[in-house]
């Protein structure tokens, strides 16, 4: 706007005040057009001037909030000023925070949010002005996100939290849980969420704080109806206890749970996630996970996720975080489990191995496609950054046509395809994509003119129903499908058969759209939105396969340039199958196969059967690039070793992720052996005398069997007797020799972290020292009973730098080397327990014995650089369950921690393989009792 | 004397010929050795049809089969024989294997690592060029007929190393490996061995193949041809596909719920419920 014309200028007395907070307000008109009157203007002005002189950033906070309000509702400067100068007259905290968040109640436009704030407001200031910044800052982005049933509850929550009667630091407490809480649930459930919590806090605050944290525990998860179901029933057990109903609520006790279950509803993904990667590694057995929508790359988000589309990347399938489509829990799994089934369909019968090339070729041998086809569009033109689907859309006059297209002919291809290798998953799962292709068509086929023809194709629904529900273009549904049918009699129909039927089928749909008033030029073509919202994303294939993607086609070219003409795809699934790292045998194999050759590649070089074609390796490394470097090279002097870690997060390995190396213990040479058996001289005889009687007797020898290798000729002269005599003889005749021995190998593994040389109260010894003294009793004790054991110690820093110390092997003799290397152990750094572990199986896996048992000894739970909590506890109870499935037996003692982590401890190591001792000093008597038990 | 050893080797032929259909190159291999008097060691998962494949030759080449199922309480005496009372006498009593030399027939020691080290010493003079068997209790050399064959069989998808076979008794035997069948080839057996129809026995195949490929989740061994016998068995038995895979599969293969939980995931795929079929394809 024009202010010269405004004469004088309003702002002038504001700029005098404050020429800073002048030349923002003018910067701010001036990048507006909007008509702002001389009257506004001034009263800019003047509120601005006002709320300066009481505190500058009062005054700012009204120049941003009035200039909103101009812009968007004019008429509500009246109320904004009235609101502000109330509560800027009773000080200009308060008057800045009714100036900062009275503009998106007044935007909302709705009276009764605007009563509602105003109350909260006088509410919340009555029990101090410190509740109310956080909560408020909540409530303006539910406004801002046009959420207003939300922001209504929302307001009425905060009316009654802070209306109550409770103490300063509670009141504190539920400023950060409510605004956390408003802004965390879904905007769908959140309106009847806020409104049970508010229920429930009108009764009792500490009972909503229990409902709240139930809520995290998946309460957010039920219906409106159901969680208000849940509410009553908790609010029943408040009457005669309330901590019963504060555990109801916060799911603690069996009755929460099993109400809970009973009245859940919607699936989560977290519920299902490890059965359906479970499942797709058996089916698919490549490495294909499920993740959640909301964990898509934020730049690939075109559809809204709460529209719970299910697409996929290639590597993983991508579902809704939750299901509520049924009213039963057990339909809603199954949903997810169908898509799941479909999708992984998609990388069974190779969607994502489209090849662009291979689909012109097609495309070329058939005179229709070839017309249709233009290859002066833009497809060759993206080269670089698109993914070969993408650049065969772009081929087309409408890319997204040719796109939604693409996706019912691939749709249908697969169902076909499943119906052949999996007719029990295709007459379980078809069904309900039917039922919900029959709903959409009901509600209004003409709105979304492709769905028809999706009907039909993809969801195999007859002609018959397509008719009765008046679907238009029936003629187009019917020819197209003629036109698939036809395709996919061929043997073996590819994902660039689907190309192929896109390139033919094109032209007329297109046409068809023009007529019926849905044109493609200008945007408005309405996508196909499928059952359940299954699509094909191109583009986060090409995402999450860009590395592969430039590797094969710097391949291609180098291959090319020798005049080797090899379709992409091939290279690129080679790469993808080698992991990136290229083999000259691969290549080779890759070379010999006539079906890898392009049609220009077949007609020119191409190696013999048997034939060898040279690559030298150096030639090798120069076609595949900088990726061919593997991975850093580890220092010589210590072999090191690669573990795979299990991210519990992906629900999958990381290979060759975490590196130990196994170190040297530094030498030193001490009387620590000999002193600690001295000092338990007492005990070392007791342990030596328990451990005689676990020692085996060398053969045995059992008498008096009725079948054996030998005669017991003592019953022999008996038997004789006896029938001299006319007594009936015995049959028990035979000796029977029967090898004993312990045939048993046992690793204890010592976990040597900072922490344990913390002292041990009432000596000035660590708690490694007494860990040690309790090593060398055990020492003593498998001396005696000859089984083999090792002793290894463990720590290190990051997932490169696990640290393992071999103190004594397996063949190692008892000696003066090992007792100085037990003495020599001292405390490290941090505790990668997985790999470790893991080392430790390959150590023990080498041993020829019959039980095999590891012994772990620690003083903590597992913690490393990025190795935490969750994360740490799920990759060591992989481990774990790795080591049994190897039929080595995992036992934990954990030393120095409070007996309140029992159960987390059950948790990690399970409750029957693990011993807690809290005071360290009795372990040198418990060590050994502990190995005597387990291998009695 | 003669005449008794005929008689006696008789009981011990395949009266009928057993179904076995090759899968690669063993049946020459097999008569080759045979022809060599070479000691022969068949190799493979359990349940791929090593024992019925020694069945096949024996009544093919003609020869008595004496079996022999290992387990670690089997001692040489058990092998060789041992005297007995008889009345007021001590009377000699031949073992299998005393038997098998004797009458030259195939002696067929299967799952050979189950026996115990010691016991699988006494075969080795056997399978060497002398081709001699020492009764030590009776002091006597027995020369092995000319016939005789020795065949093992022996699993090597057993982890643990301790059931491994000992260099110095590996050594004597030329050996075969037995992998399942491809597919066509084992849903001819599976239709054959459990009556039923060749497709749900492809669907049986289908199913065995994605389970032989799991991994991680603590599966020593897939499902073999033997079980996918057993689970068309029970189909041809009245019993529904589902229930039959689940009783003849998955429980048996596993007692870890969460992966009988996948193993039932994949035999839905494969087999249809109750529900209509409506794929239209």
């Amino acid at each position: 706007m024009d202010l010269k014309t405004t004469t004088p200028d309003p702002l002038r007395k504001l700029d005098l005040f404050d020429p800073e907070t002048g030349e923002k307000v003018r910067r701010e008109l001036q990048a507006d057009r909007a008509a702002v009157s001389p009257q506004m203007l001034c009263m800019l002005a003047d509120e601005t001037i006002w709320g300066l002189s009481l505190e500058v950033s009062f005054g700012q906070a009204i120049a941003r909030g009035m200039l909103a309000l101009m812009r968007r509702s004019p008429l509500s400067l009246d109320s904004y000023r009235s609101g502000v100068r109330h509560a800027g007259g009773k000080g200009p905290t308060l008057g800045r925070l009714m100036a900062n968040h009275l503009v998106s109640v007044l935007l909302s436009g709705h009276p009764r949010i605007r009563h509602l704030f105003f109350k909260a407001f006088e509410v919340m200031e009555g029990a101090g002005v410190y509740t109310l910044p956080k909560p408020l800052e909540a409530l303006d982005r539910i406004l801002y996100a046009e959420d207003f049933r939300s922001a209504e509850a929302y307001l009425n929550l905060l009316c009654t939290t802070f209306s109550r009667k409770i103490p300063y630091n509670r009141h504190q407490q539920f400023t950060v849980l409510l605004s956390k809480a408003a802004l965390r649930y879904a905007p769908a459930k959140r309106p009847w969420l806020l409104t049970q919590i508010e229920r429930v806090m009108r009764i009792d605050d500490r009972l909503a704080s229990a409902l709240m944290s139930g809520m995290d525990k998946g309460l957010d998860l039920l219906s409106g109806a159901a969680l208000s179901r849940f509410v009553s029933l908790g609010l029943d057990r408040n009457e005669p206890d309330r901590q019963r109903a504060e555990k109801f609520f916060a799911l603690d006790s069996r009755a929460g749970r099993s109400a809970f279950h009973e009245l859940q509803v919607a699936a989560s993904f977290l519920q299902v996630q490890p059965q359906l990667n479970r499942y797709l590694q058996a089916r698919t057995g490549q490495e294909v996970s499920v993740r959640p929508l909301s964990g898509l790359p934020t730049c690939a988000g075109d559809i809204r996720l709460d529209d719970g589309a299910t697409c996929s990347d290639g590597k993983s399938i991508y579902l809704p975080d939750e299901v509520d489509h049924f009213d039963a829990q057990a339909e809603n799994i199954k949903i997810y489990k169908c898509l799941t089934r479909f999708e992984a369909g998609l990388h069974e019968f190779g969607t994502f191995q489209f090849d662009l090339e291979k689909a012109l070729e097609q495309c070329s041998e058939n005179p229709q496609c070839r017309r249709r086809l233009n290859p002066g569009q833009s497809g060759a033109g993206q080269a670089d950054a698109a993914s070969d689907l993408e650049r065969f859309f772009g081929f087309f006059h409408d890319p997204l046509l040719a796109e939604n297209l693409y996706l019912i002919f691939e749709h249908g291809r697969i169902r076909r395809l499943l119906a052949q290798s999996y007719p029990g998953l295709v007459s379980t799962c078809l069904p309900m994509f039917q039922n919900e292709a029959r709903m959409v068509l009901a509600k209004g086929a003409n709105r979304q003119p492709l769905l028809p023809i999706y009907a039909r194709i993809a969801c195999g629904l007859p002609p018959q129903e397509l008719q009765q529900s008046r679907a238009a273009g029936m003629d187009l549904v019917r020819k197209t499908a003629a036109l698939f049918d036809n395709a996919m009699q061929q043997d073996g129909p590819t994902a660039e058969t689907s190309g192929m039927l896109v390139a033919e089928s094109y032209a007329e749909v297109e046409t068809f759209l023009g007529r019926n008033g849905h044109p493609a030029e200008n945007g408005s073509f309405l996508p196909l939105r499928t059952p359940f919202l299954r699509c094909i994303r191109p583009d986060l294939h090409r995402q999450a396969g860009l590395q592969i993607e430039q590797m094969a086609r710097s391949l291609k070219k180098q291959l090319a340039d020798r005049g080797i003409h090899i379709y992409a795809s091939v290279l690129r699934d080679h790469l993808v199958t080698c992991r990136g790292k290229l083999r000259a045998r691969g290549i080779e194999d890759i070379l010999h196969r006539p079906e890898n050759y392009t049609r220009r590649g077949r007609a020119g070089k191409q190696p013999l059967l048997g034939e060898s074609i040279e690559i030298p390796p150096g030639e090798l490394s120069a076609i595949a690039g900088a990726d061919f470097v593997s991975s850093p090279a580890p220092r010589s002097d210590c072999p090191s070793f690669w573990y795979r870690e299990w991210d519990c997060r992906l629900e999958d390995y990381l290979a060759e992720y975490t590196r130990v190396r196994e170190c040297d213990v530094e030498r030193c040479s001490s009387d620590f052996y000999t002193s600690t058996l001295d000092r338990y001289e007492g005990l070392v005889q007791r342990i030596r005398s328990a451990f005689e009687l676990l020692k085996p007797q060398g053969l045995k020898w059992y008498r008096r069997w009725i079948e054996g290798d030998e005669f017991d000729y003592r019953q022999l002269l008996d038997f004789a007797l006896d029938r001299r005599a006319g007594r009936t003889p015995s049959e028990r005749l035979y000796i029977k020799r029967i090898k004993a021995q312990r045939d048993v190998a046992v690793l204890l593994l010592v976990d040597l972290s900072r922490s344990t040389a913390s002292t041990v109260a009432g000596s000035e010894a660590s708690v490694l020292d007494v860990e040690k003294e309790a090593i060398v009793l055990l020492s003593e004790a498998l001396h005696v009973v000859g089984d083999r054991f090792a002793i290894d110690g463990f720590s290190g820093a990051g997932r490169l730098g696990v640290e393992y110390f071999r103190i004594k092997d397996f063949s190692d003799p008892l000696d003066d080397t090992v007792r100085c290397r037990i003495d020599a152990m001292s405390p490290r750094r941090n505790t990668r327990m997985g790999a470790a572990i893991r080392h430790a199986a390959s150590r023990l896996s080498a041993v020829p014995c019959r039980v095999k048992l590891l012994i772990l000894l620690g003083d903590g739970f597992p913690n490393d650089l990025n190795y935490k909590k969750t994360y740490a506890v799920e990759d060591t109870r992989r481990a774990i369950a790795e080591l049994r499935a190897q039929g080595i037996y995992v036992h934990a003692i954990t030393v120095n921690m409070n007996p309140e982590n029992t159960l987390r401890l059950d948790e990690l190591f399970g409750d029957i393989h693990h011993n807690l001792i809290s005071d360290v000093t009795d372990l040198p008597d418990r060590l050994w009792r502990i190995y005597g038990s387990l291998t009695r | 004397m003669e005449e008794t050893l005929v008689e006696e080797a008789n009981g011990y032929r395949i009266a009928r010929q057993p179904f076995y259909l090759p899968t690669g190159d063993e049946f020459r291999l097999f008569q080759a050795a045979c022809n060599a008097r070479l000691p022969v060691m068949l190799k493979g998962p359990t349940g791929c049809g090593k024992t019925r494949f020694v069945e096949y030759m024996a009544h093919r080449l003609n020869r008595p089969l004496i079996t022999v199922s290992c387990h670690e309480d089997l001692f040489a005496s058990d092998l060789i024989g041992r005297y007995l009372l008889k009345g007021d006498e001590t009377v000699w009593v031949d073992g299998p294997l005393t038997r098998a030399v004797r009458l030259g027939a195939i002696c067929y020691l299967d799952e050979v690592v189950e026996a115990r080290k010691d016991t699988t010493v006494v075969i080795h003079p056997l399978t060497d060029d002398r081709r001699v068997l020492h009764i030590d209790r009776k002091g006597e050399m027995l020369q092995a007929h000319p016939n005789f064959l020795m065949v093992i069989s022996f699993n090597p998808g057993y982890q643990s190393i301790l059931k491994d076979l000992k260099q110095s008794t590996r050594q004597r035997f030329v050996s075969l490996e037995f992998g399942y069948p491809d597919p066509e080839t084992e849903a001819r057996i599976v239709a054959h061995e459990g009556g039923v129809d060749q497709q749900t026995a492809m669907r049986l195949v289908s199913l065995a193949g994605k389970i032989r490929g799991i991994r991680d989740h603590g599966l020593t061994e897939g499902a073999s041809t033997r079980l996918l016998i057993y689970a068309a068995k029970l189909v041809h038995n009245q019993t529904p596909e589902r229930e039959a895979c689940r009783t003849a599969i998955s429980l048996p293969l596993t007692d870890d719920r969460r992966l009988q939980e996948t193993l039932d995931d994949l035999i839905d795929d494969f087999f249809a419920g109750d529900g209509p079929e409506n794929n239209n394809a």
